[in-house]
């Protein structure tokens, strides 16, 4: 059997295999991605997180600004906090580690837009103050890939049929 | 946008042209499109478009390889509703998702 970073129990609960070490770290980096938004939700950094609806239709898309954003900062907000919350928990829900995978990419869009990067990781010296950074946007690309397959594997492969989507707006 | 001379010149009100607008919106479904960006990662975005839109996780596939080749693809369309709550959802996910008339 392959090593897997998250394992589906039999009781439908989901392990993450992280040594408490990176569990600290995604918890801090959470902590200071939803400081962030707290603080400078206007940030350019911070577009990717907030982009436009309508690029054709300025006025449609000022509307529609003022009716989403504040939703969606507080939908991430809340992402964010649950990951610090339960940072350390033996064993998630399909729920939270849904709402994990959501604010993981969070701050993961966030580091890649500031570190402007690309398709392919560029080669950084170990001694570059970017460093860090880098490191940190690979790890939660890691996570990110093997969360998004794990509960990818709890949806049927054919689909379901179209039902009515949940309450977002209004 | 779409001046009328006609009604400009006899009654030039505020309310009569968007009201034309609107008569020809109307008509045309909007769709909703997810553009190509160097940050979301293959397996994400294809679990999004499963998991939001119940598509197949070979349909899912699909667009998601659609993006990534031609940059952009329709991922759903509907009423302007329909969308704009599409569009929302979407960037619940980060994904990077606008919406326009066909």
């Amino acid at each position: 059997v392959p090593f897997r970073l998250v394992k589906r129990r039999r009781d439908g609960r989901f392990e993450l295999r992280l040594p408490e070490q990176v569990r600290t770290v995604l918890a801090e980096s959470c902590q200071g991605m939803a400081a962030w938004l707290a603080a400078d939700p206007d940030d350019p950094a911070l577009w990717r997180l907030f982009p436009d609806a309508y690029p054709d239709h300025p006025e449609h898309d000022t509307f529609y600004r003022l009716v989403a954003r504040d939703q969606l900062r507080a939908g991430k907000l809340a992402d964010l906090e649950l990951i610090e919350r339960t940072a350390l928990a033996d064993t998630l829900s399909a729920e939270e580690l849904d709402r994990w995978l959501r604010g993981l990419n969070t701050v993961r869009l966030a580091l890649g837009t500031r570190l402007d990067a690309g398709e392919e990781p560029p080669d950084v010296d170990p001694g570059d103050p970017s460093a860090p950074m880098w490191e940190l946007y690979e790890l939660i690309g890691v996570l990110v890939v093997s969360i998004s397959d794990a509960l990818a594997a709890e949806l049927p492969p054919e689909g379901r049929p179209e039902t009515t989507p949940p309450p977002g707006l209004g | 946008m779409v001046a009328n001379p006609v009604i400009s010149s006899t009654a030039p009100t505020e309310v009569d042209e968007p009201d034309i607008d609107e008569t020809v919106d109307v008509e045309r479904p909007w769709v909703v499109i997810v553009w190509n960006d160097p940050i979301n990662l293959m397996d994400y975005v294809t679990f999004v478009f499963q998991k939001l839109f119940g598509y197949s996780r070979e349909k899912a596939t699909r667009l998601m390889l659609d993006v990534h080749h031609k940059g952009r693809a329709v991922v759903s369309q509907g009423t302007r509703e329909k969308a704009e709550l599409d569009v929302f959802r979407l960037h619940e996910h980060g994904l990077w998702a606008t919406m326009q008339q066909d």
